[in-house]
């Protein structure tokens, strides 16, 4: 047997180092991974997060977000709709209640609407105590769309209310992302839009916002050709 | 599960290396395991750094500090000491108050500075490519420690004692240089008239850390082992003529004779 | 074991062309009515050269030399003007100098090549605008243009002065890429004796024409040849490595060990010829089943990455380790050419390897797995084998055969040419105005159908040569999966029982000088000579089969 393997072997070996040392570079030697585990595609997104809007409120948002990848880098989020639950801090309870101040004069976002163009340079795994895997990748974004803020208290009759309070917004943002398994993500994002507020109050005046969303997701990835 | 099981063990502190995990049934005909060399050792870290620390809503402490840490493993490093002043901006909210509301709210003692030091546990190591091209290698760890505040207001300067922990990750540029972002949570203890109070703060910053020496604490003694052949052993055996300088000297021999 | 390492040895850089069939250049393409017209250039993934009729015969005839024309004839004989133009004044040959120094290399090499094509070849200064002509379509990165018109320089040796700056120029041309072989080697070097050369080139020459007579089997001459170069010029090197290829092929021998080990620490030797020393080194200790100092050697061996030669080396390493009985470290190597990089790189072998290894560990169902797999991916060339097709029709086949290095070579120089002639319409102007530009066409036209001829001459045979080593295989994997078979029921004895060895330990530490990524189908380049394989031995006694 050992004689009989021997001698395909020596065929197969004798033609096979018969290369030439000096081959055409491949052009797999510009990439780091040549093929990935996971491939993005179409991407639902569900989260929750938090919105830490200014010492007066603070909001706790749902979202729901749809984004098509094009490859690995580019991706676009076609939309992104975000409701926001708000409470009032301890400083604006003291100010309503011991200074008498109006709650009308707080106008925290209460939806958002995005859409946004997403890019994922980095990409990686981590060895957890060298056993388990984590792979996971970084990403830049940058978004533009409206919020509406919360002006439902002092609408009133004729004030305006709240999808009335439309503020044009955009800014920019970064994710992480860990996979779960090729259809399933978790996702951090960290997103900070400057709000451009139109006077809704007489004496107001226009403001410009910052307005912060840190929102943690699930996101479920289809459509993809592994 | 394994891992964690192995962790808790005790003597993992002193000699993680030496715990092995049995992977057991899983292996039915075999799985394969890259086993890449670390391309970098952390001994003698120190760190300068920069970051924020939002303590309330009155002021922001911009923090500039450092830190020496002794690596004892790849997975544990003792963060002996770290030293964090935190220069304090206003938010404006004070006059925010006053405009807006004609309100002028009592403010807290400001936070100066922190000493701490902390046990710091990297479980993950990892690396990342940056457009699918460059590899940068990197770690995430945990640290746990506790120090000393100092906070200082109008009527009080006082130490309070904290305990902290928080992630942090760590991005390699070379054997020397490595860059780290930490986000620590602080408890503080404060004793208000009797009574033991806590507040909380976040701690976030970014470091250079430069690594020094290649022999850590626990591994002095230890060898390691270097193949110190290289093949051609064995042909000077085998074929003892092969070696070109050996027959120089050969023939040098001859013409002595 | 048969010294395989001698054919492997022997491919670089002896293996160069035998003599072929050299169609009249440039003008007279009629002759050729095999291959279709050239349409433009291919793309990487070559696929073999256009075929040929099945009425014309593919091997090439060993064409003599003497009888046959220049690269490029003579102008009034070669060019089919549509007008004839007027001669050139000696004027265009100094606008051709001023343009040349001027790096102006499209219009220097139409105004040389008006000069050529318009004067007799005893004009004044004709050999040195050939030579200008030369030079800058090389400058521009027509290698093959280049190569045709510094040959008839060198050939024609009417002006001794012009004949060593053409031969510095090919020297250029050969050591930087692929060449048209054929011309220069075996039509140019062979056949010419150049006389006095000067120190700079003669050693170029006097390489190149001693390979020439190793491979014919003229050693004594050979070695007078290789003589005539200093010890202190790069071809020194280079020779020797020749020359220990050359005994090495008629028996072992230690001289031969000394001649590559001579070249390995020689200081003029370049990195790939260090290298092509080392592998051969390494061999010889395979040979000798120095298993452990050979894998020594063969880690020193530097190949370009992701490379055909890579995965080579890769299964080189892989027996060394096997006979090693290392087999995590054997499976660890064929697991990486399993690599996308290294989809196209024929090597049936890997299943058989495989196979053994599952069967040496006791696991006989995937030992059985892997017979499978090599029947799945092989039953289509087998069946074509069987069925007696064109076996260069055969993908799988064609890939293999074009895996070798002589034919590899070749396959460049076909996509060299082809690039070459499709840059040839990015430049217009004077070289339209000239005829320069319907020259080169010609030139490369030929050039194509020359090299398609020679290709598929080669292809076919080693397409042949590939196939009856698959079958060849085939009967091996019948046989192996018979002895998986037995082995399953062999019975044991309790005196035989093994002792456990560092293989059997396949505990992971959580920390330490490595970090241990879990493979899962995810290739990272950094990691591909990394892989180990975890498997339990699950043999009683030693198992399996040597």
């Amino acid at each position: 047997m050992r004689m009989a393997i021997q001698a395909a072997v020596v065929a197969v070996t004798a033609m096979v180092t018969s290369t030439a040392l000096a081959q055409n570079e491949s052009a797999y030697q510009k990439v780091a991974v040549q093929k990935r585990k996971y491939v993005l595609a179409n991407e639902l997104k569900l989260s929750v997060g938090v919105l830490p809007l200014d010492p007066y409120e603070k909001g706790y948002s749902a979202s729901l977000s749809f984004t098509r990848h094009f490859n690995q880098y580019w991706a676009w989020e076609i939309v992104s709709a975000s409701a926001a639950l708000l409470a009032d801090t301890d400083l604006k309870d003291q100010l309503v209640d011991v200074f008498g101040q109006s709650p009308d004069n707080f106008a925290a976002p209460r939806l958002v609407f995005t859409t946004g163009v997403e890019l994922t340079p980095f990409y990686g795994k981590w060895a957890f105590l060298n056993d388990g895997i984590v792979r996971h990748s970084f990403l830049v974004g940058g978004y533009a769309g409206v919020i509406f803020g919360d002006r439902e208290e002092f609408s009133g009759g004729d004030g305006p209310t709240t999808l009335g309070d439309v503020r044009p917004s955009v800014g920019p943002g970064l994710g992480y992302r860990v996979f779960l398994s090729q259809n399933w993500s978790a996702r951090l994002d960290w997103r900070t839009l400057l709000s451009f507020r139109f006077e809704q109050v007489p004496e107001e005046g226009d403001d410009l916002d910052v307005v912060m969303l840190i929102n943690l997701s699930l996101s479920w990835n289809f459509g993809a050709d592994v | 599960m394994k891992r964690l099981a192995a962790l808790l063990g005790a003597g993992l502190l002193l000699a993680p290396a030496s715990t092995l995990a049995k992977p057991g049934d899983r292996i039915e005909s075999g799985r394969i395991i890259a086993v890449d060399e670390r391309p970098y050792r952390m001994v003698h870290e120190f760190a300068l750094s920069t970051g924020v620390i939002p303590t309330d809503a009155f002021y922001v402490g911009l923090s500039l500090g450092g830190s020496y840490t002794l690596h004892l493993s790849d997975v544990w490093a003792w963060e002996a000491v770290s030293f964090h002043y935190s220069a304090n901006v206003s938010t404006d909210l004070e006059s925010e108050l006053q405009r807006r509301f004609q309100a002028a709210p009592e403010q807290d003692p400001e936070l100066q500075y922190l000493v701490g030091s902390h046990v710091m546990f990297t479980p993950f190591f990892g690396k990342e490519t940056i457009f699918n091209s460059d590899i940068v290698f990197q770690g995430v760890h945990l640290a746990l420690g506790g120090g000393l505040s100092n906070f200082a207001g109008d009527r009080e300067d006082s130490f309070r004692p904290h305990i902290s922990a928080g992630p942090g990750l760590r991005v390699f540029f070379g054997q020397v240089v490595s860059a780290r972002l930490d986000l620590r949570g602080f408890m503080t203890l404060d004793d208000v008239a009797g009574s033991l109070e806590t507040d909380f703060f976040f701690h976030g910053f970014l470091s250079v850390a430069f690594n020094f020496g290649k022999t850590r604490a626990t591994e002095i003694g230890k060898n390691e082992d270097v193949d110190p052949l290289t093949g051609f052993e064995k042909l000077d055996e085998l074929y003892p003529r092969s070696n070109p300088e050996a027959i120089i000297v050969d023939e040098e021999e001859e013409k002595d004779e | 074991m048969t010294r395989w390492y001698l054919a492997a040895a022997l491919c670089m850089p002896l293996a160069l062309s035998t003599p072929s069939v050299q169609g009249k250049p440039a003008v007279d393409d009629s002759e050729f009515e095999g291959p279709d017209e050239f349409e433009g250039p291919e793309d990487d993934a070559f696929e073999g050269p256009e075929e040929a009729p099945a009425d014309e015969d593919p091997e090439p005839q060993p064409a003599d030399p003497a009888q046959e024309p220049p690269a490029v004839d003579a102008p009034d004989e070669t060019r089919k003007e549509p007008e004839v133009r007027p001669t050139a004044p000696p004027k265009r040959f100094q606008e051709g100098l001023s343009a040349f120094y001027g790096d102006n290399f499209e219009a220097a090499a139409a105004r040389m090549y008006d000069y050529v094509a318009t004067n007799e070849p005893t004009a004044e200064n004709y050999d040195w605008a050939e030579y200008f002509l030369g030079v800058s379509l090389s400058r521009l990165g027509f290698r093959q243009g280049a190569s045709e018109y510094l040959y008839n320089v060198a050939k024609n040796r009417s002006s001794p002065e012009v004949l060593p700056e053409a031969l510095v120029e090919l020297e250029k041309i050969v050591n930087s890429g692929p060449f048209d072989e054929a011309l220069i080697i075996d039509r140019l070097f062979v056949d010419s004796d150049f006389g006095y050369l000067p120190p700079y080139i003669s050693s170029f020459v006097r390489y190149h024409q001693g390979l020439a007579d190793l491979r014919a089997g003229r050693l004594a001459w050979a070695k007078r040849l290789f003589d005539q170069i200093p010890e202190d010029d790069p071809y020194y090197p280079e020779a020797q490595y020749a020359l220990g290829v050359e005994r090495l092929k008629k028996k072992k021998d230690p001289e031969a060990v000394r001649l590559f080990r001579l070249a390995l620490v020689h200081p003029e030797s370049d990195r790939e010829l260090r290298n092509l020393c080392r592998l051969a080194l390494a061999r010889v200790l395979y040979e000798e089943e120095e298993y452990a100092d050979a894998l020594r050697i063969y880690d020193q061996v530097e190949v370009p990455e992701l490379s055909t030669a890579e995965a080579s080396l890769f299964l080189e390493k892989a027996w060394a380790h096997y006979w090693l009985r290392d087999f995590r470290q054997t499976m660890g190597i064929l697991y990486a050419l399993e690599a996308p990089s290294y989809r196209d790189f024929y090597s049936p072998e890997k299943f058989l390897l495989r196979s053994l290894i599952y069967m040496n560990m006791c696991h006989y169902i995937p030992a059985k797995r892997e017979i499978r797999r090599f029947r799945f991916r092989f039953q289509s060339p087998l069946e074509n084998i069987r069925s007696r097709i064109d076996l260069r029709e055969d993908e799988v086949l064609r890939n293999a055969a074009l895996q070798d290095g002589k034919i590899g070579r070749m396959a460049d120089l076909r996509r060299m040419l082809a690039r070459e002639a499709d840059d040839i319409d990015t430049v217009g102007g004077a070289w339209i105005e000239t005829g320069l530009d319907e020259q080169l066409r010609k030139i490369y036209r030929l050039a194509i159908r020359r090299t398609d001829l020679r290709l598929n001459a080669m292809l076919s045979a080693e397409s042949r040569r590939v196939a009856e080593e698959l079958v060849e295989f085939e009967e091996q994997m019948y046989l192996l999966d018979y002895e998986v078979g037995l082995a399953i029921y062999r019975r044991l004895r309790k005196e035989d029982a093994r002792r456990e060895t560092e293989q059997d330990d396949l505990g992971i530490p959580i920390a330490g000088d490595q970090t241990y990524f879990a493979f899962d189908g995810e290739f990272w380049n950094d990691e591909l000579p990394t892989y180990d394989f975890y498997i339990e031995n699950r043999c009683f006694d030693q198992g399996g089969t040597e």
